[in-house]
């Protein structure tokens, strides 16, 4: 062949580098060499790939059979049977000597491992074992390559050898990362202490998707009972934070507030949100002030984390912060959101001010639109008859401050001309009025606190008028509106129309359906069925019916001491579910009591639709792992069912949950008086004496515990609520039962008296 | 000009070419290695352990995906079925109509009982007006969103998904593509495995969807496309994302993520202003600027790429569509070298500056107009009669044979990893298309570069063109 040494003929100066052709050719022999080879691999590989995949399943076929009679061979098997499990020992010993055999029967068991559980399971380990195979996997553990002891520290985890954990927790802080993994995963499940030996102990960061593979791992644990995870909220190493964050969140481990919230102050914004999403779930009220420190400093996201935990426990001394908020913040979702967080503090604060026209409604039209705007500025007080709340009234009174405070912002101005618009409405009306319309409505004093058009922030007016005189139909559209404000007779409770249809559905029933119907009632979150038990108590023929109501009812309206109040307030209030929610929210309220321990398990209206009994036991059990103080109360109404295992249960499960919140000191207290089913404070100083707590005490606290007598049942049990009072106060319960008959006896600490001479003191 | 000069001026070319060559020759052996111990470093590492046992956790992260639909009419109702039906616990599906001429949105919302729901938006969101955001009444559709919006083209469209987001990823995929059930759960990982660094977005294969059997959204079947044009696709895509993204991802250089299959992490995403929406090579300009954004911050961060197959799409069967495909590739792939200049060897930028941005710009996009004029130059060289042919077959011979070996260890790594086609007629055509080619398909190719760098340059009004879906319904 005639060889060329460059591409051109003629060169002249510069020359490229002389490319000899051969090697041109050369190259092209090598590539087509290549090309040939890799065809042939592709093809080889294929094949081999297939006949692998043959292979496995014709020996897995071969072995099922083998490996399906020694799992479930026994000594009392015929002796046919023992003599070919002998044999089949024999053999498969002389193929255990081959390495392919033992990768394949490993994989195998491995396989069956996935399908297998209980007495199976135990069995198929103790094979493994047996078969030696676990020899195998140790070794793999002493390979220098990652994947080979990565495989090693699965096949040791999957058949449960315990023994390797020494072993395995070496590689916990091993350098290379799948190890290191594989190792974390095998501590877990291979000992219950495995996750408290890994947060002790690593030092490498720990990756969210190894968080989430190893919280899988600790759930797939039986009977595992986790530690107290805040033991690591102080760890050096942040991972381990914030996995120790995220497993308190899991198991719901309310018991460390303190140092969660002060971890929402913490560089990273991963343990921020963490923290801040804990405690949003354990409703930490007292981390408002600590969120409001640190928000300025924070992300975008964090802050609308921060603002929508305000959103979920804030009140009115945090609308003037979020207003703040809602004016400074530069980003829209910010912003947003702190509006919006007001708004669900206090309904209908920041309105629309987008596209709304700027009118003034003329004095015909002022009169249709006064149920769109009277809320705004129709307040009450305790001297009226209305069932609005005290509590709740001042939290419209701030808000409306609020507005005043910040008359800068657009919107607001908005509010504002609305609150004129309807002072106009409500003086026009004032005049407009026939005074012969008044003996048709029922007499009612509101006052109304206004402002003059001109003096906004000055002058307050106060009007007072009587609806009685507003013709018929206004009074109607601003009573549908209001809702609560309602008080004509004939303004019943919707409760009576679907106590009706309930009442209807009681009727159709036997005399056993019925029995059962009202052993469902366990507790009471809807009104209607207080009503229906007590047409029970009335009108029931049956005697035994009639008292199984009673004690029922008793029994509830002990346990939920809202039903009680419920009971008396639904007859004066138009029936919506909106306002049995308002009246619990202002009885609790105007008790002082937190409203996340009085309002009822989360579990219950679960446990009222479940018929059956073993549905129900399981929600007990499901209880008895994740309740806390809610659930407890929801187990008291139980104890006294029918059906023995519920009772059972019930009481498992207060124990379970006592045990495991029993570091709550708040807490501590009440456990043991549900536990014993009896009331009996303790009080902190033993040298307490006994006193008349009627005449001691201050007016406030005897008008409520006075309430609280009428709401004892017969059993003389303490609500929970009056038990959180004393212990307010340092009284001491009855220490023993006699008494407990006479619940006026009680101890009154030293404490109590040293504040009432500070008061004293103070006072001069 | 003298001979004299002239052959000056041939002597330079010839050595410009001559490295020019010897480095991609390097580059595509490195290409190779690299993409090797990539694919068999991925699948040791992830041969345990068992993904779908995480699908459920309750601290799953959470992911939109976001499709946008311009006139999908045809697909669109059983491609939303598709996407709702992935094994995952935390994940959205937003559908971004953008302003679909025909009954798009009428059929989603017949399909899925789609209500109209009041959002605030951000009034200083830049986007085409948006007309209503949609849910569906029945709790099974619950991750289902729809976003009726004006037309404003794809990347409008994204980001107004990604804007409504609330999730902490965002997935940007074509409505038309079929992921694989457990795709999210490897997009998760790949977010969440890394503690050194932060990934900031997640790109994965794209596999030719084209004639396989698809049925209830699901895929059947694995099946070679039955079109020619199709099956060269499928090599070219077999080499491209097996063993070209494979090895830029391991050596964390790489560019682009595909707009079918890409997940972002929503913050940065947003930090940076979502998609251009003046460039039609968004998806490649997105990952330039996020990974411009993450060094000017020097912030620790990486871009993951996922080898499994998770996402197969159709591609076009069709020469015309084909060929308008490519050209918009090639605008899109100017703009963003353009508008991205200054990282032109610019250390500043490490291994992006240094390497992948002139990858990129040497091959990627002169590396067709090179092949075009060349092309014209060895006729007229014949016609002045300076070529030496002996030369120039044995050079053309050792390109060529390299090109198809190449192409074959591009099938014999799909064998060995993923062996999606088990036939060995399928394989052996595959085989075939990569000898035919580089005289069939490449020229089209070269083709199309050369037509979308001439209506940029020469500012020529081009858009996106369009795509006629023939739909996986259909196809099955």
């Amino acid at each position: 062949m005639n060889i060329e040494l460059s591409t051109y003929y003629n060169l002249f100066l510069v020359s490229s580098p002389t490319v000899d052709t051969s090697i041109l050719w050369n190259f092209t022999f090598l590539f087509i060499g290549l090309g040939v080879l890799y065809f042939g691999f592709i093809f080889f590989f294929k094949s081999k790939l297939s006949k692998i995949a043959l292979k496995t399943a014709s020996t897995r076929a071969e072995l099922a059979p083998i490996i399906s009679n020694f799992l479930f061979h026994s000594a009392q098997d015929s002796k046919d049977d023992q003599k070919e499990y002998i044999n089949l020992k024999i053999e498969i010993r002389e193929y255990l000597r081959n390495k392919t055999f033992r990768k394949i029967l490993a994989e195998i068991l491995f396989d069956l491992q996935k399908d297998v559980a209980g007495t199976t399971e135990e069995r198929l380990f103790k094979l493994y074992r047996e078969l030696g195979l676990h020899h195998d996997a140790f070794s793999k553990l002493k390979s220098w390559r990652w994947q080979v002891i990565s495989q090693g520290i699965l096949e040791l985890t999957q058949m449960q050898v315990g023994e390797s954990y020494q072993l395995i927790t070496k590689f916990i802080n091993d350098r290379r990362g799948p190890i290191r993994k594989q190792a974390e995963i095998a501590t877990i499940k291979l000992r219950d202490e495995g996750i408290e030996f890994i947060l002790d102990s690593t030092t490498y960061a720990i990756s969210e998707w190894q968080q989430l593979k190893m919280i899988e791992a600790l759930s797939g644990l039986k009977d595992y009972s986790p530690p107290r995870f805040k033991s690591w909220l102080i760890s050096e190493n942040t991972d381990v934070v914030l996995f120790a964050l995220r497993l308190i969140k899991h198991y719901n481990q309310n018991d460390a507030a303190a140092s969660i919230i002060e971890l929402v102050k913490h560089k990273n914004n991963h343990i921020k949100l963490a923290a801040i999403q804990c405690i949003k779930d354990f409703n930490f009220k007292e981390a408002k002030s600590t969120l409001r420190a640190v928000f300025l400093d924070c992300t975008d996201e964090v802050k609308i984390q921060i603002l929508s935990a305000v959103a979920l426990f804030g009140d009115a001394s945090d609308i003037p912060f979020l207003n703040g908020v809602s004016i400074k913040e530069t980003n829209f979702l910010v912003c947003s959101k702190a509006s919006g967080a007001i708004n669900i503090i206090s309904p209908d604060t920041v309105l629309p001010t987008k596209d709304i026209k700027n009118t003034k409604p003329s004095d015909l039209e002022l009169e249709v639109d006064l149920e769109k705007v009277q809320p705004t500025i129709i307040h009450s007080d305790e001297t009226t008859t209305v069932s609005l709340s005290e509590d709740y009234l001042e939290i419209e009174t701030a808000e409306e401050t609020d507005v005043y405070e910040v008359d800068d912002s657009p919107k607001h101005e908005k509010s504002i001309e609305n609150i004129e618009i309807a002072e106009t409405i409500v003086q026009d009306l004032k005049v407009e009025r026939p005074n012969e319309n008044k003996d048709i409505l029922p007499e009612k004093e509101i006052i109304v606190q206004s402002q003059e058009n001109d003096e906004l922030n000055t002058g307050k007016l106060e009007e007072v008028f009587e609806f009685g005189s507003m013709d018929q139909e206004t009074d109607a559209s601003l009573n549908n509106e209001l809702g609560l404000l309602s008080s004509k007779d004939d303004d019943l409770p919707n409760i009576t129309s679907n106590s009706d249809e309930l009442e209807e559905e009681y009727a159709m029933m036997t005399f056993e359906q019925k029995n059962t119907f009202i052993d469902t009632i366990e507790s009471l979150t809807d009104v209607k069925q207080i009503g229906l038990l007590e047409e029970i108590m009335e009108k029931e023929d049956e005697s035994e019916l009639r008292f199984k109501a009673f004690k029922k009812l008793q029994l509830l309206k002990t346990n939920f001491p809202v039903v009680k109040i419920l009971e008396n307030e639904y007859s004066e209030s138009n029936d919506t579910e909106e306002d049995v929610t308002v009246l619990e929210e202002n009885v609790l309220e105007s008790k002082g009591l937190e409203k996340d321990i009085e309002l009822p398990s989360v579990f219950l209206p679960l446990y009222q639709k479940t018929w059956d009994l073993d549905s129900k036991l399981i929600l007990i059990k499901e209880m008895e792992s994740l309740g806390d103080e809610k659930e407890v109360f929801f187990l008291r109404t139980l104890i006294d069912s029918n059906e023995l295992r519920i009772s059972k249960s019930a009481k498992k499960a207060i124990v379970a949950i006592e045990n495991r919140i029993s570091d709550n000191s708040e807490y501590v207290d009440v456990i043991p008086v549900l536990k014993n089913e009896e009331v009996s404070m303790t009080s902190n100083n033993k040298e307490s004496a006994l006193i008349e707590p009627t005449t001691q005490l201050n007016d406030e606290a005897s008008a409520i515990i006075e309430e609280q007598q009428t709401i004892l049942n017969d059993d003389n049990k303490l609500p929970l609520e009056l038990c959180f009072l004393y212990d307010e106060f340092g009284i001491n319960a009855p220490k023993n039962e006699e008494e407990e008959e006479s619940l006026f006896d009680f101890e009154i600490s030293e404490e109590f008296f040293l504040n009432l001479d500070k008061k004293e003191e103070n006072e001069h | 000009m003298s001979t004299s000069l002239f052959d000056i001026v041939l002597e330079y070319i010839d050595l410009i070419f001559l490295l020019f060559s010897s480095i991609l020759f390097c580059l595509f052996v490195f290409m190779g290695y690299f993409s090797t111990r990539s694919s068999i470093h991925y699948k040791n590492k992830n041969s345990f352990g068992d993904l779908s046992k995480v699908m459920a956790s309750p601290i799953a992260p959470s992911i939109t995906i976001i499709a946008p639909a311009y006139n999908e009419s045809l697909t669109i109702v059983e491609n939303i079925r598709s996407l709702l039906s992935l094994k995952y616990v935390n994940y959205e599906v937003m559908v971004v109509n953008d302003g679909s001429k025909d009954d798009t949105l009428q059929k989603m919302i017949e399909a899925y009982d789609l209500v109209k729901i009041e959002k605030e938006i951000d009034p200083n969101w830049k986007s085409k007006p948006i007309r209503g955001i949609y849910k569906s009444t029945q709790l099974s559709f619950s991750k289902l969103t729809i976003i009726d919006k004006e037309n404003g083209g794809k990347s409008d469209a994204i980001n107004t998904g990604v804007f409504l987001s609330e999730s902490r990823y965002v997935g940007c995929i074509d409505v038309d593509c079929l992921l694989r059930p457990d795709a999210l759960l490897h997009v998760v990982k790949a977010f969440s495995q890394r503690t050194k660094k932060r990934v900031i977005a997640v790109g994965g294969v794209i596999r030719v969807a084209n004639s396989c059997k698809i049925s209830g959204g699901t895929l059947e079947e694995i099946r070679l496309p039955k079109s020619w044009l199709a099956r060269f696709q499928l090599l070219e895509y077999t080499r491209s994302f097996l063993i070209g993204r494979m090895a830029w991802g391991r050596i964390d250089s790489l560019l682009i993520i595909s707009g079918a299959f890409g997940f972002f992490d929503r913050e940065i995403a947003l930090a940076i202003g979502g998609y251009d929406t003046g460039t039609v090579g968004e998806d490649m300009e997105m990952v330039f600027r996020m990974r411009r954004y993450m060094h000017e911050r020097k912030e620790p961060y990486t871009i993951e790429y996922i080898p499994d197959s998770l996402c197969w799409t159709e591609v076009p069967e069709d020469l015309k569509i084909l060929v308008n495909q490519r050209d918009r590739w090639a605008r899109g792939n100017l703009e963003t070298l353009y508008k991205h200049k200054d990282m032109l060897f610019n250390s500043r930028f490490g291994r992006l500056g240094l390497i992948s941005y002139p990858y990129w710009f040497f091959y990627e996009w002169l590396a067709p107009l090179l092949e075009f004029f060349g092309f014209f130059t060895i006729i007229y060289f014949w016609y002045l009669g300076i070529i030496n042919w002996d030369f120039f077959i044995a050079l053309t011979a050792a390109i060529y044979v390299f090109s198809i070996t190449f192409s074959f260890y591009a099938v014999l790594w799909d064998v060995f990893t993923y062996n999606e086609y088990k036939k060995t007629k399928d394989i052996l055509i595959l085989l075939f298309c990569a000898i035919v080619e580089p005289v069939t398909f490449h020229p089209i190719l070269v083709f199309s570069a050369v037509r979308g760098n001439y209506k940029k340059l020469f500012r020529v009004n081009s858009g996106w063109g369009s795509q006629v879906r023939k739909g996986f319904a259909k196809a099955a």
